[in-house]
């Protein structure tokens, strides 16, 4: 069919513009996952310790949330530790492998159409339907490469063949499915961040379908292709007919894709653009002003997703008083230390990983001041009578305000959400706060992006690096084994754990200071620098 | 040239990695005039312009801008001059409307009646997204923006790129406009007709350096103007006669190209033999051009 003309060229094309780029996906992913199910022989050597984990995790709606729905795990033994493997990392790595799917999905479609690249092979031989075949393509490989190693490291590391093809599999499935979500979300709107925000969000929804379905024990797990991936069933008598439900999935909305491909101009939107205003307010002509415009729809995205997932855990955390027993082990995997009630120790723990998912917000917003600089468009400002100074100015200063949105309406969400739980109406204010305090650390590794973009910017992707680092650090630092004093290395370890830890004032100025000091690195480091336009 | 130069740049250098993209490069503008400044992609066209706006750092040599050095002072020159690129970059969700006023604000404000009057001759809608722009639109916001600001001098680095020629008829128009208000005009092109119709002087970079510059009257007469004639009698000593290449003759009509300084000379051989027609053509900007880039055939000039 001439309509895939192309496919093979532009897949070949990413191939190998991005070889680097999903060889780092890929090892990344296996790198947490394989080494985390390592650690499993060592510490489950007793049948003891294993059941009071499963108990411990599958007594409480918290604990279903982020493992799933732990089939098998009623069979577990030292000698079968399969399914506990399953249910402590499959959460885990759908929510990784779909961020792979979707992130790189949007860059071979909407962000190269974006750039004007898709224009390009378009215009040769080079059919209407090829560029999201070759995307999937290339994704879907990629994926599968990542679920067969995945799976090939367990069965070096002993464990049952079927299980865990079926694991890595199913999670490749999982993967697959998202970047069809992302394909779709590219055709719908003509910017690749807003299509990625799309994409997010609706990834963001049908997890929390599954996590619905699981805690409550119903058939909405069928509603989630998250939920599809656990109903496979590794290690727990496998159900592989269920593999079909992702793919075909990914299948429907790769058909509905192509049909909304053929319906809309290359570098056109499914909606067509208003006009706009024809002036520019006084405040879009500043730099902050200018800063905040071009974040706001990202922004906006993120404070109703995060709202949301703030409201999930508030309402969570009510919700697990009722089931929870008091137990040692609790407290150590989820490392809050001091007073408070078993579900403020929840929330204080679940506040500090919804601060780690904003920073990745942050650091969009922070790394956004070298794509204006590379992409030419600070040039003509910088040309202008604006100083330096006052152009990387006022997109820090905007960085600070989103991420201090984003953070707000998480904080707001959690709070009000606890609050009608509980009927505590001062707990809106306590649990915003909470989450508030946390703006320090994430706004670390913003300073240290600002740092970089003033003295060293080839380095800024280093960055995402430290974003992995305080995730891996704080989901599986007590569960890889990992030295105690690593796990120091973080902001998040010295933010006070607020509702259950009392608020302290010094590790927050000390962080407040160091956010200063990179700051200035950054700032004196760009007006010494040349403005490079690669 | 006046005491002090409007832009006054000496043995500049500046490397990228091992490339070296200006090697000793010298260029002088004066107050009020209109210089072209000439040379193919890549030959550092634009990095001397960035250099210029303090974007850039030199490695080597002296630039002076407007009396003040362009790195140190970038921001009280800038508040004196506009820039306008030649590949301009928009924000795809701010209309043209409000990218031109944020550059312009950012250039040191606009002069809102030089805004409605170009966005008027530029035939340009403001409230479209510049997501929607093609590419002669794109440069159209900036051309507006940067003409609309008062500025001492204009930097222009290929400003016409991707313009229309009723849209480019315009912009000479608006830059012979600029001018007789006493602006001074740094206009790098490699469109030679533009430079042609504009400039009073000229620099031509090649590779790095400037391999030549003047005012444009005294380039032509450093190169050959072409020459078609028919005289009474047939003019056998031409062939022979010093500055005069590539003769041939068909049906009585000869034609060949002389060398400024022989012109004279030639004439008055030929107005001897009786001149029955003439036609010369004088030399252009391309020709000067194409002599110093045909590299190891430079005498093969058109």
């Amino acid at each position: 069919m001439n309509a895939f003309v192309g496919t093979g060229l532009m897949a070949r094309l990413h191939l190998r513009r991005d070889r680097v780029r999903l060889a780092v996906w890929i090892v990344a992913i296996w790198l947490v996952v394989v080494p985390s199910i390592a650690t499993f022989p060592g510490l489950y050597q007793e049948q003891r310790a294993i059941d009071l984990r499963n108990d411990l995790l599958m007594s409480n709606p918290v604990g279903i949330a982020v493992t799933g729905p732990g089939y098998g795990l009623d069979e577990a033994t030292p000698e079968n530790l399969g399914p506990m493997a399953v249910n402590e990392m499959s959460g885990s790595t759908i929510i990784a492998m779909a961020l792979m799917g979707i992130l790189l999905m949007l860059r071979y479609t909407r962000g190269d159409e974006e750039e004007g690249r898709l224009e390009l092979m378009r215009a040769g031989i080079v059919g209407r339907f090829a560029p999201v075949t070759a995307a999937m393509l290339v994704v879907s490989a990629a994926m599968l490469v990542l679920g067969v190693t995945m799976a090939l490291g367990l069965v070096a590391l002993g464990y049952a063949a079927a299980g865990s093809f079926a694991l890595g599999l199913s999670m490749a499935a999982g993967g697959i499915a998202f970047a069809a979500i992302g394909a779709l979300a590219a055709q719908l709107t003509e910017h690749a961040r807003a299509a990625s925000a799309l994409a997010m969000g609706s990834f963001a929804v049908l997890f929390f379908v599954r996590v619905i379905g699981d805690v409550r024990g119903n058939a909405a797990i069928w509603f989630s292709p998250a939920g599809w991936v656990q109903s496979v069933r590794p290690f727990a008598d496998e159900r592989w007919w269920v593999l079909a439900l992702p793919l075909a999935f990914a299948l429907a909305l790769v058909g509905l894709a192509f049909a909304l491909t053929v319906r809309r101009d290359v570098g056109a939107g499914l909606l067509p653009t208003r006009a706009g205003r024809a002036r520019a307010s006084a405040f879009l002509t500043r730099p902050l002003g200018l800063a905040l415009r071009l974040q706001r729809g990202p922004m906006i995205w993120w404070a109703v997703g995060m709202g949301a997932f703030g409201a999930a855990i508030g309402g969570l955390a009510t919700e697990a008083e009722q089931t929870m027993e008091a137990l040692d082990i609790y407290a150590e995997y989820f490392a809050v230390t001091g007073g408070g009630s078993l579900v403020e120790q929840f929330l204080s723990a679940y506040l500090g990983f919804i601060a780690m998912t904003a920073i990745g917000h942050a650091l969009q917003s922070a790394v956004l001041l070298r794509a204006e600089e590379g992409r030419g468009r600070a040039e003509p400002l910088l040309a202008g009578a604006l100083g330096r100074g006052r152009w990387v100015g006022g997109f820090a200063l905007a960085t600070l305000v989103t991420s201090a949105v984003v953070l707000g309406a998480a904080g707001a969400g959690a709070g009000a959400s606890f609050a009608a739980a509980t009927g505590d109406g001062a707990g809106f204010l306590r649990v915003l706060g909470a989450m508030l305090a946390y703006a320090p650390a994430v706004w670390l590794l913003p300073a240290l992006a600002l740092a970089l973009f003033g003295v060293a910017y080839r380095w800024l992707g280093v960055v995402w690096g430290g974003l992995a680092w305080i995730i891996t650090i704080a989901m599986l630092g007590p569960l890889m084994g990992l030295p105690a004093f690593t796990r120091q290395w973080t902001p998040f370890a010295h933010t006070p754990q607020m509702p259950a830890q009392d608020f302290a004032a010094t590790p927050l100025l000390v962080m407040s200071a160091a956010i200063v000091v990179m700051a200035v690195i950054g700032f004196v480091g760009f007006r010494r620098r040349d403005v490079d336009l690669h | 040239m006046g005491e002090t130069a409007a832009i006054h740049v000496s043995g500049l250098v500046k490397s990228f990695g091992r490339v070296r993209a200006l090697d000793g490069f010298d260029l002088s503008v004066a107050h009020g005039e209109v210089h072209g400044f000439v040379g193919p992609n890549g030959a550092g066209k634009t990095t001397t312009i960035r250099i210029l706006l303090g974007l850039l750092r030199a490695d080597g040599g002296r630039a002076t801008l407007l009396g003040g050095d362009p790195w140190r002072d970038a921001v009280a020159l800038h508040r004196r001059l506009a820039y306008v690129p030649g590949d301009v970059s928009l924000w795809p969700n701010l209309t043209g409307g409000e990218a031109v006023d944020v550059i312009g604000r950012a250039q040191g404000g606009l002069d809102e009646q030089r805004r409605a009057e170009l966005l008027e001759r530029f035939d340009l809608d403001p409230s479209k997204r510049a997501r929607s722009y093609s590419k002669g639109n794109r440069q159209k916001v900036a051309i507006v923006a940067g003409l609309s600001v008062r500025a001492e001098l204009l930097l222009l680095d290929e400003p016409t790129s991707g313009l229309d020629p009723l849209m480019e008829a315009t912009f000479q128009e608006v830059i012979r406009e600029r001018k007789r208000d006493g602006t001074t005009v740094l206009l790098s092109s490699h469109i030679l007709a533009e430079v042609e119709a504009l400039a009073d002087s000229v620099t031509i970079i090649r590779e790095g350096r400037a391999v030549e510059s003047g005012s444009l009257a005294s380039l032509r007469h450093l190169t050959r103007t072409a020459v078609t004639a028919e005289t009474a009698r047939p003019p056998t000593d031409l062939a022979g006669m010093p500055g005069v290449h590539e003769l041939t003759e068909t049906d009585g009509h000869v034609s060949f190209t002389v060398d400024g300084e022989r012109l004279d000379e030639v004439m008055r051989y030929l107005a001897a033999l009786g001149i029955r027609s003439l036609v010369s053509r004088p030399p252009t900007l391309e020709q000067l051009f194409l002599r110093h880039y045909a590299g190891a055939q430079g005498e093969g000039a058109p």
